[in-house]
């Protein structure tokens, strides 16, 4: 390990830098995630309304405390880095002081370093002259894994500072945010982004890396089996047999389903939210069944996501069907 | 001397037994100067360590394959120190944050930010980034797991990370969407035949093939369980016979014995020795999930439907409490006491 | 409140018997916490009748003074009550012989024992080593004084001097080191001086050293050596010495853990004698003769009524000297009686019943009970007539809030010896493992208490057929993950060894790694041994 570390000097403060400019320096190897982050509030996908919000607040030069929040990868984090470039421009690096669940974000951290990064007075010039807002942004991002106890520290902070600091939180659930927090930022909230989008942002990322891509085209991309497989996509036909065995009510042939499932690695996880849609449209059951189904999957899929076992939720979903469909 | 499982496991992506089609997108993957996060999932014994490490091998050459072993020490916030084992090459880490329990929050941080802020020296040829394997990712806390996708992002210029983990239930949407899935299905039936005759062969033994049928169903395609067996049977009894005995792991023939003591009583006093049967499996590591699991299976054999069903929404319950609490012998016991009662009611009343 | 309460008692209990020494350099003015101002006279004798002079009455002629037992007061042959009580009322009360000790004759005994040892030995090594440890108000330093009078001993008692402190407090020292060493010196000085120069009005000359207050050094310092500053003492210490320490809660606190651990008292042959707390039985002895004294006192007390001496003996819990406050509290004139309050007090022992007893309200020393008898009443919940529970689990889970995973572990570990019935269990493990989620959300305080509340209510209300009888009380068991592999299995695995989690080794390797590993060794044995046979 010690040789492993010795092999090079350390560069610190590389990896931060190639989140905002990817490639200005020497080409480093940067996955297209990083290398395609908006750089400006209008290049967002999707989020219109945020964005013209944010757009109103950087022409005037301000902005509000701000809680942004909505499911991972609509891009809470590239809207406020684009918003913050575009308000600061050059001196983006000095006003901002970005912290993460990585950091140490104690109730000391929000005593120490937010109080004493938000005390730094901001002038309300750029040192070519040109005029700027005189405040500074803290992200807080992953506000949602703070403790209480940081987040109530937090509070006081956010009033007191508020003349020369804004704050903006980001996280996945707002109702992790204590209340007096979220009642003194303006929230934004993220949607899921649509196909269509997606498809166009991909179209414009395949057309900037080049040609090879382009032959097949990103509808294409999106649809081939080759993709589900990368995103882990359950093949329709095992949800149809687990409704079947379950119709049978044959308990050991569940179980030899259940492993089977387990053999072929696929996300149990995954296969209950396909399960879902299933469910939901499938002609063959009638309303009350699909409710205790659903029910019932929803309580499995809860206690999924808390850390349960795989083999227990889906066998205990199983058992539930076999004695709904009776 | 070495194990079979090391012995013969393949190193190159080009000569793995099966999955082959998987194993030249692999290799399309290393041909390309970029590389994205990788997270390999599938069931335990499936080869997802042997696949990453031939794509290792692929990128970096046989470098990689000078492994050492390290100790390395991290010091959690709270000043407390927590030693956790690490194997390493010039080129890659590999390390087990779960051991270090619920301080594997500051492994994951520390250990990537020391790895990321070092650069490769020799550049000329290699990749630029260095790669930390965490095996065993889905027994990562939730709190590691939050830590890490940031972390992920930020050292992306220096580090890769590869996580390897059973089934990608227990990983954050936030990580999963950070990573290129790899899902590395376990062999099937004839695959595994064919691997431990080829492995026999190579070791100058004949294998009946009645024999490796009955270890593949015995080691559940476990292709390292299999490979394990086998060679336990071997020592057992040097040349193989078709109906010889395989050895079993002997967590399991606890775990069913415990499971027929239940059945046989249902007692407080009898609780009370089960909690002592529980507590050995724990102190000799077995992960509380697969005595859930195991418990779960063994008990259900005897009983109608309705039992059946009342007995997993139980499971399901104190195994999911489980996960939030930190006592976990005191699920287990409230699960089997509460399997007693039905069990226990059910028999009342029918008799 | 009880700590005002203490300080006053010890001075009204020190003022008596004790002769101050202060530390001995003259510059060092002492610091009055424990004893009275009056650097005085060699014995201060007891006397049954308080002089109005708040000082100590110097009386020469021990024997004269020297009582008998309390009981014998009784009898009319007394000087006749005082008109007034003083300040020091607690005088009156202070045992005289070691009769009137309501500590255990076998203590009392041991103590004598190492007194006498010391005289014994006097001329050879007269620096001997006692600590006294126990409860407070187990009679500990009442008994070394009956004693030491007894024995012919002139008490002289280390007290912390003050100045060092104000100094420090004022910053004009800023070193740390000059106000551990001035402090460090005076008691230094103070054991080696004390004991070989005497006073000049003095007429004793063997002499007892007592250090009761341990110099804040010793206990905060770990440079500071104790160990060589005892050694200093046998060699150059011309009087024994006697430390007492009171028994503290947690081990942290606890003085005669930190400071005399098991070899250094094996080293120096420091007798450990170990007062327990006062058995109610002779507490209620001692009580009796307190309220005969009182009856000569008919101008400042009434005589209290025996529940309410019954109940001050209960809610002293073995403190005799929180009992006599209460009890001169209580029967002051002028005082209307006690409120009294329920209390179910676990005195009985050997399967008695127990009875109900009540307590004063306002008075009663802070109920603490211990581990052992919340568990007893979370696991065998007692009943009033009307159903409602006997102890309320709120109070067992105020006494307990401070360390609530330790209860509910203790509780886990022994209560299922309590249930016959299995479905019971299933509630109280239910609960318990509630509570187990509950104490593990460390983002809210409050849930942990709440969770302690769950697991205790839990358990006392699920037991609907207890088990009665005797059970022993087992501590909760910790899960040490054994060591996984032997070398010999480790060099198997190989260098990959490192990088297998321990929970996977356990579950996969282990049992088939075991049996590769020991048949290898058997053939590797069996080789060699075959080998032999065909040279």
């Amino acid at each position: 390990m010690q040789a492993f570390l010795k092999t090079g000097k350390s560069t610190a403060g590389t990896g931060d830098k190639s989140q905002g400019a990817p490639a200005a320096r020497r080409k480093l190897p940067a996955p297209w995630v990083e290398k395609y982050r908006p750089r400006n509030v209008d290049d967002v996908v999707e989020q219109s309304e945020v964005v013209a919000v944010l757009r109103k607040c950087v022409e005037g030069g301000d902005l509000p405390n701000m809680l942004l929040y909505g499911p991972p990868g609509t891009g809470k984090t590239s809207t406020i880095l684009a918003a913050s470039r575009q308000i600061f421009g050059d001196m983006f690096k000095d006003r901002i002081l970005e912290l993460n669940a990585s950091d140490e974000r104690g109730i000391n951290v929000v005593r120490t370093k937010i109080k004493n990064f938000s005390q730094i007075s901001a002038s309300s010039v750029r040192p070519d002259g040109k005029p700027c807002p005189p405040f500074k942004i803290i992200i807080l991002d992953e506000a949602d894994s703070m403790t209480h106890a940081a987040q109530s520290a937090l509070r006081r902070t956010m009033e007191k500072e508020s003349r020369s600091t804004r704050f903006c939180l980001i996280c996945n659930y707002v109702s992790r945010i204590i209340v007096p927090i979220t009642s003194r930022c303006s929230k934004f909230r993220f949607k899921a982004l649509g196909e269509d989008k997606v498809i166009d942002r991909l179209k414009y990322i395949c057309e900037m890396e080049g040609s090879c891509y382009r032959l097949k085209g990103p509808e294409h991309v999106i649809n081939t089996a080759d993709l589900f497989e990368m995103s882990g996509v359950i093949p329709e036909y095992y949800l149809e047999d687990y409704l079947e065995i379950c119709r049978s009510g044959n308990y050991q042939r569940l179980e030899q389903f259940v492993r089977e499932i387990g053999f072929s690695a696929y996300s149990v996880g995954q296969m209950m939210e396909q399960f879902v849609e299933f469910i939901v449209d499938h002609p063959g059951l009638n309303d009350p069944q699909k409710a205790t189904i659903c029910d019932k999957l929803g309580e499995c899929c809860f206690r999924l996501q808390d850390g349960g076992s795989e083999y227990l939720q889906i066998m205990d979903l199983g058992c539930c069907i076999i004695l709904a469909l009776k | 001397m070495a194990l079979w499982v090391d012995k013969y496991r393949p190193r190159e992506l080009s000569k793995l037994d099966f999955h082959k089609d998987q194993a030249a997108n692999l290799r399309n993957l290393c041909k390309q100067s970029d590389f994205p996060h990788l997270m390999f999932y599938g069931p335990s014994g499936a080869g997802k360590k042997t696949r990453i490490m031939c794509l290792l091998r692929e990128m970096y050459g046989s470098g990689v394959e000078r492994l050492r072993s390290e100790t390395m020490t991290f010091t959690t916030p709270s000043n407390r120190k927590v030693e956790v084992m690490t194997v390493s090459s010039n080129y890659h880490l590999e390390v087990n944050p779960s051991d270090a329990g619920m301080y594997d929050r500051t492994v994951v941080i520390d250990l990537i930010k020391q790895v990321a802020q070092t650069h490769q020296i020799e550049i000329s040829g290699q990749r630029e980034f260095k790669v930390i394997v965490i095996s065993e990712g889905d027994e990562l806390t939730k709190d590691a797991q939050h830590a890490l996708r940031r972390t992920m992002e930020k050292y992306v210029a220096t580090c890769r990370i590869i996580i390897s983990v059973n089934s990608t239930s227990r990983i954050i949407p936030a990580i999963r969407s950070r990573c290129l899935g790899i899902r590395v299905a376990a062999p099937n039936e004839t695959e595994i035949v064919s691997i431990l005759q080829n492995t026999c062969k190579r070791e100058g033994l004949a294998l009946p093939v009645e024999l490796a049928k009955r270890v593949v169903d015995k080691s559940e395609r476990n292709l390292r369980r299999a490979l394990l067996m086998l060679e336990a049977a071997k020592v057992a009894k040097a040349p193989f016979t078709a109906n010889q005995e395989i050895p079993d792991l002997d967590w399991q023939v606890f775990l069913r014995e415990t499971a027929s003591q239940i059945i046989s009583e249902q007692t407080p006093a009898k609780l009370e020795k089960i909690r002592e049967r529980l507590y050995e499996l724990l102190t000799q590591g077995v992960p509380p999930n697969l005595i859930f699991r195991g418990l779960v299976e063994q008990l259900v054999n005897n009983c109608d439907m309705s039992i059946k069903a009342k007995t997993l929404e139980f499971a399901t319950e104190y195994e999911h409490r489980m996960q939030s609490g930190a006592k976990h012998i005191f699920h287990l016991e409230a699960f089997v006491a509460q399997f007693m009662n039905i069990y226990k009611s059910s028999f009342l009343s029918w008799s | 409140m009880s700590a005002r309460k203490k300080t006053w008692v010890r001075c009204a209990f020190s003022e008596m018997n004790l002769t101050t020494s202060p530390a001995p350099s003259e510059s060092t003015p002492e610091k009055r916490t424990r004893s009275a101002s009056n650097v005085s006279s060699s014995r201060v004798p007891r006397s049954r009748t308080p002089s109005i002079n708040t000082k100590p009455v110097q009386i020469p002629d021990v024997e004269s003074v020297d009582l008998t037992a309390m009981d014998d007061d009784q009898d009319a042959d007394i000087t006749g009550p005082p008109p007034e009580v003083k300040e020091n009322w607690m005088e009156s009360f202070e045992p005289a012989t070691s009769d009137d000790l309501a500590v255990h004759p076998k203590k009392v005994g041991e103590l004598r024992d190492w007194l006498r040892h010391c005289e014994a030995v006097r001329k050879k090594f007269p620096a001997q080593m006692c600590l006294l440890t126990g409860p407070t108000g187990a009679g500990k330093t009442a008994t070394l004084r009956v004693l030491a009078k007894e024995f012919g001993y002139q008490l002289q008692e280390w007290i912390n001097p003050i100045d060092c402190e104000v100094v420090n407090a004022l910053g004009d020292q800023t070193t740390g080191a000059s106000y551990v060493g001035s402090h460090l010196e005076a008691f230094k000085s103070f054991l080696l001086r004390a004991s070989r120069y005497k006073s000049l009005l003095d007429s004793q000359n063997k002499r007892l050293l007592l250090v009761e207050d341990f110099p804040n050094v010793l206990l905060s310092d770990k440079e500071v050596n104790f160990e060589e500053l005892l050694e200093e003492y046998t060699a150059y210490g011309k009087s024994p010495l006697v430390f007492i320490v009171a028994d503290a809660k947690s081990r942290g606190l606890n003085i005669s853990y930190r400071l005399f651990p098991d070899q250094l008292k094996a080293k120096h042959r420091i007798e450990h004698i170990s007062f327990n707390a006062i058995a109610s039985t002779i507490m209620q002895k001692s009580m009796k003769t307190f309220c005969s004294v009182m009856q000569q006192n008919k101008a400042t007390y009434k005589v209290p009524s025996t529940a309410v001496v019954d109940s001050i003996v209960v809610g002293a819990q073995g403190d005799i000297r929180n009992a006599l406050i209460n009890l001169h509290l209580s029967s002051l004139k002028g005082v209307s009686s006690m409120p009294t309050k329920q209390l179910n007090v676990s005195v009985s022992a050997k399967g008695r019943k127990k009875k109900m007893q009540s307590t004063l309200k306002s008075i009663g020393r802070d109920e603490s009970i211990t581990l052992m008898h919340a568990l007893g009443r979370v696991l065998n919940p007692k009943f009033n007539e009307d159903k409602t529970m006997l102890h309320s689990p709120e109070e067992i889970t105020e006494a307990f809030n401070t360390e609530p995973r330790n209860f509910v572990n203790f509780v886990y570990a022994n209560y299922l010896p309590h249930f016959k019935e299995i479905d019971d269990v299933v509630t109280a493990i239910d609960d318990l493992g509630l509570s187990d989620c509950m104490l593990n959300e460390y983002r809210d305080d409050n849930l942990s208490v709440m969770g302690l509340n769950v697991a205790i209510r839990g358990v006392m209300m699920a037991n609907t057929c207890p088990v009665s009888g005797w059970m022993p009380v087992r501590g909760p068991k910790r899960i040490n993950i054994q060591p996984q592999a032997t070398l010999a299995e480790q060099r198997l695995v190989g260098v990959a060894y490192a990088g297998i989690a321990r929970t996977l080794y356990a579950t996969e390797y282990s049992s088939l790694v075991k049996l590769i590993a020991g048949k290898l060794g058997d053939t590797t044995s069996s080789q060699s041994t075959d080998s032999k046979q065909v040279f």
